[in-house]
């Protein structure tokens, strides 16, 4: 059985960690402080514009799923079909009002609607000039509609940095003159990009200067006396005749989103085509700027890349640049990989397959274990996942919320596997699929606020104290939440008329997951405290995280006092434990709300409401049962 | 009658319960009155004034906790093997808050600004405490005397001397907090550049204490009748750079007053040679800062880089890096360390590892049975 879980997870690790052939994807491009595969970047502008990873194509009732680097790629190589491809998600009909479209069920719409809508003017209507007033307001003293607004012009902005940052590299130029042509040694109808155009004038300009005088003469009296003495004319005249040639529109708008290109100290900021272009900086990046060329070449012919040519690529940046590209296809095959959509299914499974048995009332033995296998797989898929994150990050994976979630999931099914595998009771598994499916759906509103992959400031931004303070305290969460899940089973048991012998097998996993809990949650805010020492020199501040913290071990301290003090029984017990994931709650995503203190990780406004829906949820859940079954004893 | 001793559980339910409370409360008010007035109110206080009500605060709460924790050794039956790991988490606790108690009594400290431009600094400034400090700028050749007055008594209208000064001080207004407002109708016995031209009010303290301006308007008398001075008359001195520095010249000596941050001298002088900031790339969030200094005391000089989370630790002080400070116009950087001389610096370290240990032997002790 062990022998089997084993192939199983190694089979799940190695279909992401196995190694696949650098493409497109998985160019290395800077983005808010990272080298991320271009495949990261592509879903991250994708997620600004449709809210989702990958883009669903409706044409005459059929859907198409398109992946977002086959989004970006197009709009990268100005394509102008991507124009007309309905991305722009708009959810208030408001807003869709505001810019004169007609409001649709999808809610997509296109560029250029979008981009028509926001320049609308006609007699009464003027949405230049409202756009341009509404972005020198303070973004805190707009109504949520303006807001709206200004966020939409902002992505049409984005969209446009979008669709030119790539312009100098597009082979898009071609040159009628033959003699041009000639003389810069191009195929006559090959289109060429700007930035390889430049080369190519370097290289002719080189070129005359290495020539003895004997064949300079020659040249520049075929070409004409006056370049003679001066041989920059020459230059200036291929220029002259280029610019004839060369149709700049698409080059006038320029934008620096695209930092593509490496340099040395991976400290300091890549550079983008243009910035190349500005600096004078292409010749000494052709040999890189001409692979890209040719990517984007066989990308628009629609051919099959060029092998060599990537490979070249790939040796340039990983040996002169030091960029590692075996972290970029990993990072790639984990984003494909989805990892933990598939742990959510399992978990969903296991949840669906436990509920049915006990509906069927099956007795088949070798069907009980099916939920329980279902669960492990799940948990391999979400411990997978975090091992690659952990890889491709290099740093614990508990440093963000969304990745604090995915931690607190693996730990609370962890906790229920292993209590499943002592008491053989099913109990462990409701709760432990129970708070993998709701823990894994909360991460997935955080994925989709962008990078799940963020840097960190400076101050938590070591490693050593991150590691334990981070994890510990997170594992106490995952703790606490699988003990209060008990304390519901307890309850709903004791409500539904369990027998005597049910109910003190259950309150007894109350109180062991309590103590597991209360370990965690005290040595991790103890922990919190030294972190603190070691880094600012005071273990205590009252901070609202530490409060937080404090509040949960508080809560369990109280619990197992009461229990002594012969205050509560069982039921009230299973009610303070109820309870206590309020505390969790409060310490996990509160303290966020008070937006004071050192660790905050952001919040967004949905986020206020679901936890107060959650509170009050809790509340009434724990009140309802506890007082019915109080009730009952008295009558 | 019920009869309760200290070491009843419920004792400890309770306190347990209004901690929790107060915990709440200072937490959310933090938001409203900023993290250093929450912690005064509701941490650091025997008595929370709920109105007129009376009603314990954190200190006076913990101190119960630690007598019922303490008691517990007390009760008749605790000391069996049965009870080991309770017994060890609860001296634990035990520890834990007798540490924060002498840490809360005996511990100081402060931040201390290092630029590049200046070379010693031997001082700390209190983040919150301010005084009132008289400069003697020439009794000695070659060293300057300082009178301090803390601010804990620049009460309106008490009256402020001291044997070295020749004349004395009635504080008319101290504020926390405050502002400027222009004077129209200037009197002859104001004096000194600001209150020449202003008034000073006071105005509601900001969430961050940090951020307020305090200020101190004060009425100079000269003690000696015989010899009134030119230099009698009201002064006001505010936190702000450039408003703060009153210059006097009393009895053939010149004199300074100056409201500035309590300042605690050092036995050892800090410099500072270089500070860096290193952001992430292409991004503004900082990676790392650091600083190069030197620590000079008396005749030995030692050289240490500072970093987050790598503080430098020397004779009981600990210093930290706290901030990083560019004048764009001056090209002068400013490293600002955070200082703490931290008495009960280990008792979070030992006390951790005794409760932990007591909850997992407990937890072996249980878990068997819990099981079974």
């Amino acid at each position: 059985m062990i022998r089997l879980f084993y192939n199983i997870s190694m089979l799940i690790l190695l279909g992401v960690i196995s190694s696949n052939d650098f493409s497109f994807s998985h160019i290395p491009i800077q983005e808010d402080g990272r080298i991320k595969p271009l495949d990261s970047f592509a879903r991250n502008q994708l997620l600004k514009f449709y809210g989702k990873t990958s883009l669903a194509i409706y044409e005459n009732d059929e859907k198409f799923k398109i992946n977002a680097i086959d989004w970006l790629v197009p709009i990268l190589i100005q394509d102008i079909n991507t124009l007309n491809v309905p991305i722009f998600k708009i959810e208030n009909p408001d807003v869709v009002e505001a810019i004169n479209l007609k409001w649709r069920e999808k809610s997509t719409y296109t560029y250029n609607e979008v981009n028509d809508g926001l320049n609308y003017v006609d007699d009464f209507i003027d949405n230049i000039s409202l756009i341009k007033s509404l972005r020198s307001e303070k973004r805190e003293n707009l109504e949520l509609i303006d807001r709206q607004l200004v966020d939409l012009s902002l992505k049409r902005d984005l969209f446009n940095e979008l669709y030119h940052s790539a312009s100098f590299l597009i082979p898009s130029i071609y040159i009628d003159n033959t003699n041009i042509a000639k003389l810069l040694q191009i195929n006559n109808n090959q289109l060429i990009s700007y930035a390889h155009l430049i080369i190519k004038i370097n290289n002719l300009y080189q070129n005359i200067e290495k020539r003895s005088i004997q064949e300079k003469n020659n040249l520049f009296q075929r070409l004409g006396p006056d370049f003679e003495n001066n041989p920059e004319l020459l230059s200036n005249f291929i220029l002259d005749l280029l610019l004839e040639e060369i149709n700049f529109d698409n080059l006038l708008y320029q934008s620096t989103i695209l930092k593509i290109f490496p340099v040395n100290d991976n400290s300091n900021e890549w550079l983008s085509p243009n910035t190349l272009v500005e600096n004078n900086l292409i010749s000494e990046y052709k040999n890189l700027v001409i692979p890209i060329e040719n990517i984007f070449k066989s990308y628009i012919s629609q051919r099959p890349m060029n092998q060599r040519s990537i490979k070249n690529y790939q040796s340039i940046i990983s040996n002169d640049y030091d960029v590692n590209t075996k972290l970029l296809v990993r990072e790639v095959n984990y984003n494909k990989a989805s990892l933990f959509y598939w742990s959510l299914i399992f978990y969903i499974l296991s949840l669906i397959s436990l509920v049915t048995l006990i509906i069927i009332k099956n007795s088949n033995s070798s069907l009980k274990i099916l939920p329980f296998i279902l669960l492990i797989i799940g948990f391999l898929y979400n411990t997978a996942g975090l091992i690659i994150r952990m890889n491709i990050l290099n740093r614990p994976p508990v440093s963000t919320l969304y990745e604090s979630i995915i931690f607190v999931a693996f730990i609370s099914v962890l906790l229920a596997i292993i209590l499943e595998f002592i008491k053989k009771d099913n109990i462990s598994l409701f709760v432990g699929s129970i708070s993998g499916i709701v823990l894994h759906y909360i991460s997935f509103g955080y994925a989709a606020d962008g990078d799940t992959f963020g840097v960190l400031v400076a101050v938590l931004n070591s490693n050593f104290w991150l590691a334990t303070h981070v994890t510990t305290i997170t594992t106490g969460y995952g703790t606490t939440i699988i003990a209060s899940l008990v304390g519901h089973i307890y309850l709903l048991q004791d409500f539904f008329k369990s027998d005597k012998k049910t109910l003190k097998s259950t309150y007894n996993i109350m109180l062991a997951t309590t103590f597991i809990a209360l370990f965690f949650t005290m040595f991790g805010t103890i922990l919190g405290g030294i972190w603190g020492d070691q880094s600012w020199g005071r273990f205590w501040g009252w901070d609202p995280k530490e409060n937080g913290a404090l509040l949960i071990v508080m809560w369990l301290l109280m619990m197992l006092h009461l229990k002594l003090s012969g205050w509560v029984k069982g039921p009230g017990y299973a009610y303070g434990l109820v309870l206590a994931n309020i505390t969790v709650a409060l310490a996990w995503f509160g303290v966020n709300l008070l937006s004071v203190g050192l660790h905050n990780y952001g919040f967004t406004e949905g986020a206020a409401m679901n936890l107060l829906v959650f509170i009050l949820f809790e509340l009434f859940f724990g009140t309802f049962l506890y007082l019915k079954i109080k009730f009952r004893k008295i009558n | 009658m019920m009869k309760i001793k200290i070491s009843d559980p419920r004792i400890f339910v309770i306190t347990i319960i209004w901690l929790m409370i107060l915990v709440f409360i200072g937490t959310v008010d933090q938001k409203y009155i900023g993290l250093y007035q929450a912690q005064k109110k509701y941490f650091s206080s025997m008595i929370l004034w709920l109105w007129y009500i009376p009603l314990p605060g954190g200190l006076l709460t913990m101190l119960l906790l630690t007598l019922n924790l303490s008691a517990f050794f007390f009760k008749k039956n605790v000391w069996n093997k049965n009870k080991l790991g309770v017994l060890i988490v609860h001296f634990g606790s035990i520890l834990l808050l007798i540490g924060g108690g002498l840490t809360y009594l005996f511990s100081n400290e402060g931040a201390m600004q290092l630029t590049t431009t200046k070379t010693k600094t031997n001082f700390i400034q209190s983040y919150h405490d301010k005084e009132l400090t008289i400069i003697n700028l020439d009794e000695y050749n070659d060293s300057l005397e300082y009178t301090n007055f803390s601010d804990n008594i620049l009460n309106d209208g008490n009256i402020l001397s001291y044997k070295t000064l020749p004349f004395e001080m009635e504080i008319l207004k101290y504020c926390v907090n405050s502002k400027l407002n222009i004077n129209d109708n200037t009197q002859l016995e104001n004096k000194g550049k600001i209150a020449k031209n202003y008034d000073v009010e006071c105005i509601q303290s900001k969430i961050e204490d940090s951020e307020n301006q305090s200020a101190v308007k004060i009425k100079l008398t000269s003690l000696n009748d015989l010899e009134k001075n030119d230099s009698d008359g009201i002064y006001i001195s505010r936190l702000e750079s450039g408003q703060n520095v009153q210059k006097i010249e009393h009895s053939g000596f010149e004199y300074i007053i100056i409201l500035q941050p309590k300042r605690t001298y050092l036995p050892f002088e800090i410099e500072l040679i270089e500070v860096n900031k290193v952001n992430h790339p292409n991004s503004k969030i900082a990676k790392s800062y650091s600083s190069q200094v030197n620590v000079l005391d008396q005749n030995n000089s030692k050289r240490k880089l500072i970093t987050m989370n790598n503080p430098l630790r020397f004779k009981g002080y600990t210093f930290y890096q706290a901030h990083y400070e560019e004048d764009i116009t001056t090209g002068e950087k400013t490293s600002v360390l955070a200082v703490v001389k931290n008495f009960g610096r280990l008792f979070p370290y030992i006390s951790s590892i005794v409760m932990c240990l007591g909850i997992l032997i407990q937890i072996f002790i249980r878990m068997p049975r819990l099981f079974k």
